[in-house]
């Protein structure tokens, strides 16, 4: 057994040695959070060249009001929806091709689920060029499936002709702007087709201006 | 509404231990009789909401405003610790009939990884100070449904025949795992 | 077997992964242990992240031992495990972004990870560095060693596939409750019950003895102020007091000095307490 030591003494030692350890943790801070804003722009850049991956450059829509816009998607009869941001997607001459948007729904079977959508704008309606999960908490083996190719690259050049909105069905798609629910997981399905219908709200929005 | 949901969700569909797996520890150390699970579930209900009220308003007002966010599983832990502490002298001295019922149990949940989970779970998701609070309660309610639930199994299992490999902790998590998959049936509330 | 020498590095390695295996035997940190195995990746990755902060917190606390003052044990040791992990934390999100997206909250959760505080009051606090250091290694390879165990089989069987290759004939198809939440409780079960069949790990001991989920007395904290805790429910015994009144090993194992100092068996109580 130690020898009993004054309360000031203890109280010294315990400070130091919560001082060292918040000093090294700011140093560690410091050395990793430039690889980690790293990772997540690369992340990020991935995700945008995988959803349309004809675009060359992407810049963020500067005066896009996500709260604003999240009211205004309510008032439409997508609630727990978020666009979260909107970047515009340009060819190598800087003429636009369409938006790549960040969206999400609180509605996952697990939380939020979070997606990435490039949408192309052309004359004959918008087409969808493809889907990337930012988050996606779903189960394994149920809800995970959304990321499997079988139901993602569901969304990969879905052009919707007249339509601005999609929808799932669990009895075989018979329309352009449908896609087969994951069998099993209709809130994941649910949640995804409403970031995806977010998303293309904002892209209306924003085309509308 | 929304809070309610949140609620429903943090406490059925989502049960703390048995789908998020925290708190397993004394959700298999403490089930053995359903008084003292009742008592468990009790205290942790207390400190959990305690907790992500004291963490939350920590995190908005000072980690936030000095960019320490990454501090946030250090303080987090030291400021559980120290308010059970704190809780338990308090009740001691005021609060003798809730310190009788709950006292005991206090020294337990410093480190019950539901506190700090719900605490991290909080700013990982967002929550604001309210939410995070209700999800705190929420979830230490279904913590508290699901101990009293196994308890009272565990206490009828002891007339069972149960073979002897089985018997002690294996018979106890499958039947976890059954209750996990009766819990699932609270999905259809979504 | 032979006879290893106590506290040498080969002796800790294998006392963490056989003798005292913190899941199969002691029955530590079954948070991690049941929500991270969905697969056996991931279950390397969970095991391996602890064992990192489990070697280096066991290598400092005992470092410090002499510094630390007895009655600020708890907070020091939180505090220098708290920081352990807030670096791994850090080091995961920056250089393996989709190991730390799956494990998610479990990284800063090892904090609580009773091993890990176990670990530093029965063994840090009180031996020599280098011991410390292997027993924390060995301890964590343990662990590692159990998840990989978990995980695989879930995996094989709730997904199909090994390490993410695909090794059932195709006609099979996977049993998706041994990767969601009730398989996890389930799969360990059957794992500690095959252990108790053969006799090994957990069935080493005197089974009519040993239970010990109405043994401990609550959660993984009892075991860090055990010795001045006076709040214990009434009539509880310990693991290992029950162990050491049926003149088990793991007792002994943790605690060579039990039989010489009070304290030192005092250790070990906590050790398997928690």
């Amino acid at each position: 057994m130690k020898k009993q030591t004054s309360a000031l003494h203890d109280t010294v030692i315990l400070v130091i040695i919560t001082l060292v350890a918040g000093v090294v943790l700011g140093a560690v801070h410091d050395v990793t959070a430039d690889p980690i804003a790293k990772q997540e722009a690369a992340t990020q850049a991935a995700a945008e060249k995988e959803v349309f991956s004809d675009a060359d450059s992407f810049k963020e829509v500067e005066d896009f009001d996500s709260d604003a816009f999240t009211a205004t998607l309510e008032q439409q009869g997508l609630d727990q929806t978020t666009v979260n941001a909107v970047y515009e997607a340009d060819d190598a001459d800087g003429n636009k091709l369409g938006y790549v948007v960040d969206s999400s729904n609180n509605e996952g079977y697990g939380g939020t689920v979070e997606l990435m959508v490039g949408i192309a704008t052309g004359d004959s309606g918008y087409v969808i060029n493809g889907i990337s999960f930012l988050n996606l908490e779903e189960t394994a083996g149920m809800g995970m499936k959304a990321k499997d190719p079988e139901f993602k690259d569901q969304f990969n050049d879905m052009e919707l002709g007249d339509e601005t909105s999609i929808s799932y069905t669990k009895s075989g798609k018979s329309a352009a702007n449908e896609i087969d629910a994951i069998s099993g997981c209709t809130i994941t399905t649910n949640a995804v087709t409403k970031a995806v219908n977010g998303a293309l709200a904002a892209v209306t929005d924003l085309e509308e201006g | 509404m929304t809070l309610i949901l949140l609620a429903v969700n943090a406490c059925l569909i989502n049960n703390v231990v048995l789908s998020q797996f925290l708190g397993i520890c004394s959700f298999l150390g403490v089930s053995k009789k359903s008084e003292t699970a009742s008592g468990m579930g009790m205290a942790l209900t207390f400190v959990l909401t305690l907790s992500s009220l004291v963490c939350g308003v920590l995190y908005h007002f000072l980690l936030v405003p000095f960019h320490l966010e990454y501090l946030k599983t250090i303080v987090f832990i030291l400021i559980v610790a120290a308010l059970v502490q704190f809780v338990e002298m308090f009740l001691k001295k005021y609060g003798k009939s809730l310190y009788d019922a709950l006292g005991i149990y206090l020294p337990l949940i410093t480190t019950n990884c539901a506190v700090l989970g719900v605490a991290l779970l909080n700013v990982q998701k967002d929550y604001s100070i309210l939410t995070g609070t209700v999800y705190g309660l929420a979830t230490a309610l279904g913590y508290w449904i699901a101990i009293v639930l196994l308890s009272h199994i565990r206490e009828k299992m002891v007339y069972n025949d149960v073979p002897k490999s089985f018997q002690g902790f294996p018979i106890v998590m499958i039947t976890a795992a059954l209750m996990s998959i009766a819990f699932f049936g609270f999905a259809a509330l979504k | 077997m032979k006879k290893l020498k106590k506290d040498t590095p080969i002796e800790r390695i294998w006392n963490g992964i056989f003798v005292e295996n913190p899941v199969f035997v002691l029955v530590l940190g079954m948070c991690p242990t049941l929500a991270t195995t969905t697969s056996a990746m991931n279950g390397i990755g969970m095991g391996l992240s602890t064992t990192v902060v489990l070697a280096l917190s066991n290598l400092l606390i005992s470092l410090l031992r002499k510094i630390i003052p007895e009655r600020m044990r708890m907070p020091a040791y939180i505090v220098v495990i708290a920081s352990f992990v807030t670096m791994v934390d850090f080091l995961m999100e920056g250089f393996t972004p989709d190991l730390y997206k799956v494990l998610g909250i479990y990284i800063p959760l090892i904090v609580v990870n009773c091993i890990i505080m176990g670990r530093a009051e029965a063994y840090a606090g009180k031996k020599p560095v280098v011991a410390s250091f292997f027993d924390g290694l060995g301890m964590g390879l343990g662990f590692t060693l159990a998840l990989f165990l978990l995980g695989s089989v879930r995996e094989i069987v709730g997904a199909g596939t090994w390490l993410g290759m695909q090794i059932t004939p195709s006609g099979y198809v996977p049993v998706n409750i041994f990767v969601l939440a009730p398989g996890a409780f389930l799969v360990c079960g059957f794992l500690v019950a095959i252990m108790n069949k053969l006799k090994i790990g957990a069935g080493r001991r005197p089974k009519s003895e040993w239970d010990p989920t109405e043994k401990i007395c609550g959660d993984c904290y009892s075991c860090m102020k055990f010795d001045v805790c006076d709040k214990k429910p009434e009539g509880t015994e310990t693991t290992a007091q029950t162990i050491a009144r049926a003149k088990g090993t793991v007792a002994e194992a943790v605690a060579p000095a039990a039989a010489k100092s009070a304290a030192a068996a005092k250790s070990g109580e906590k050790e398997a307490e928690s």
